[in-house]
């Protein structure tokens, strides 16, 4: 409907003709096989039907005995890959992507209900998940839909950071300099990350996760970086050589993403850049004291409003050239 | 051929895992010895308790003779991170369960699937004696 608002828009300005207008909607309808708004709701029925077997069983605990609760468990699990392969054989591809949604989250629970029935505890809190992660990663060869990777993905994600971090601070006691560079490592390791969903995408195309994983591990990196360098600018004593280092993360993957002809990306590094002039400002102005006096708020307000004027001109002109490349 | 079979291995492959674990943890469990550790609660601030108690292995109060050499295997137990542990239980029994594993009159024991040089398991808890769901000890 929105687009459809904006094209009137297009139309009305005489920039596209009503034909046009028709065959882009044509175009954008052929191309999307499910609407967003039926998508979300078939996953929040899975959801809820996952949810409510879950309750069922957790309600009735006390009731059923180790063995009848992992004769349910897997007669469910059985019932969702018999679905997930009946439906994919009839055509109904997205049909099957639900049924497969549904079988990820039922691995979760079954992992929580094996740990609960065999005791199992010590060890990290987030080993199930990773487990949870690894079980269900076939899952991700067969799935055209890209469903089950956006809920499998922030999965992986969220262990892998898990581990990293614990892994750091255990770490610490043999080099000691990871602890001066623990968030850097941490914003390589989601860079890396989206380089290896990138590779994957490529190479690997029957594998759903990889577009998936290059998007959210990009999302989680420049979500770091956001956070990292405001740490920069409202940090006095290690806020300099932080933003010096986002400034060198910046510029590196700005250039190896004009090399791979990533421009709009180049776009959003652009942006970022300008953020980190922000905050460079802040922290300059903060270690200068140019909020503390009078002459120094003039100083500060001039150099903002210096700012103000030349930056988006600067961003401008870098920004124009990249859109003509 | 392969793509032919693609479909029902990859979709099939995260139950057959899943089995496979499940047989994995019953025959570790079959292979083991059960023995009796007396144990302590402790009370380490966990946001996520409730439907479970959490322990921590006594073992100056543990009868060690029912061990090879009669020596209790402290080390065995810290390498496999089972030193403290959570048992699930009923949310509604955890409170009472807490309270009995606390009080000093109480003995408690958990009863562990052990096998020397592998993990072991937590089988079941015992307040002075009894099964904490009523059930018959099976030794």
């Amino acid at each position: 409907m929105f687009k459809a608002k904006k094209l009137d828009r297009l139309v009305a300005a005489g920039i596209i003709t009503q034909t046009q207008k028709l065959q882009i909607l044509a175009f954008e309808e052929g191309k999307n096989g499910f609407p967003l708004v039926q998508k979300a709701l078939a996953v929040l029925g899975v959801f809820m039907v996952g949810l409510g077997v879950i309750s069922l069983v957790a309600a009735n605990w006390y009731e059923f005995g180790g063995g009848v609760k992992l004769a349910v468990m897997f007669a469910l699990l059985c019932g969702s890959v018999y679905m997930a392969l009946r439906t994919e054989k009839a055509g109904k591809k997205f049909t099957a992507e639900k049924w497969r949604l549904g079988l990820f989250f039922l691995c979760g629970a079954a992992i929580g209900l094996i740990i609960q029935i065999f005791q199992l505890s010590g060890g990290k809190m987030y080993t199930p998940f990773g487990f949870w992660a690894l079980v269900t990663l076939p899952l991700l060869f067969v799935s055209r839909q890209k469903l089950v990777s956006y809920f499998w993905m922030p999965l992986f994600l969220g262990w892998l950071f898990c581990f990293a971090t614990d892994y750091l601070a255990e770490w610490l006691a043999y080099c000691p300099w990871v602890e001066e560079f623990a968030a850097e490592i941490l914003l390589l390791l989601f860079l890396g990350l989206a380089g290896i969903g990138y590779a994957a995408e490529k190479l690997v195309p029957a594998f759903s996760g990889g577009s998936v994983l290059k998007k959210e591990a990009l999302f989680v990196f420049y979500a770091g970086l956001f956070c990292y360098i405001l740490a920069g600018g409202i940090d006095s004593f290690s806020g300099l050589p932080r933003l010096g280092y986002a400034a060198g993360v910046l510029a590196i993957w700005s250039v190896v993403l004009w090399l791979g002809k990533g421009y709009p990306l180049v776009r959003r590094n652009i942006k970022f850049a300008g953020w980190l002039i922000v905050m460079l400002y802040i922290n300059l102005g903060k270690t200068l004291g140019l909020f503390e006096t009078g002459v120094g708020l003039i100083i500060g307000g001039a150099g903002l409003l210096a700012l103000l004027k030349y930056a988006p001109k600067a961003y401008k002109v870098v920004c124009g050239r990249v859109k003509n490349v | 051929m392969f793509e032919k079979w693609k479909n029902p291995v990859m979709v099939s492959l995260p139950v057959v895992l899943l089995l496979a674990w499940v047989a994995f943890l019953w025959w570790q469990i079959a292979a083991g010895a059960l023995v009796k550790i007396k144990i302590k609660g402790y009370d380490p601030r966990d946001l996520l308790a409730g439907h479970y108690i959490l322990y921590e292995l006594d073992w100056e109060a543990t009868d060690c003779s029912q061990f090879v050499g009669g020596k209790c295997p402290k080390e065995e137990f810290e390498r496999f991170d089972a030193v403290r542990g959570r048992f699930y239980v009923p949310q509604q029994l955890a409170l009472a369960l807490e309270q009995d594993i606390q009080n000093s009159a109480n003995t408690a024991e958990m009863v562990f699937s052990y096998r020397a040089g592998y993990r072991p398991y937590a089988r079941s808890l015992l307040i002075n004696g009894r099964n904490w769901n009523g059930a018959a000890v099976r030794f």
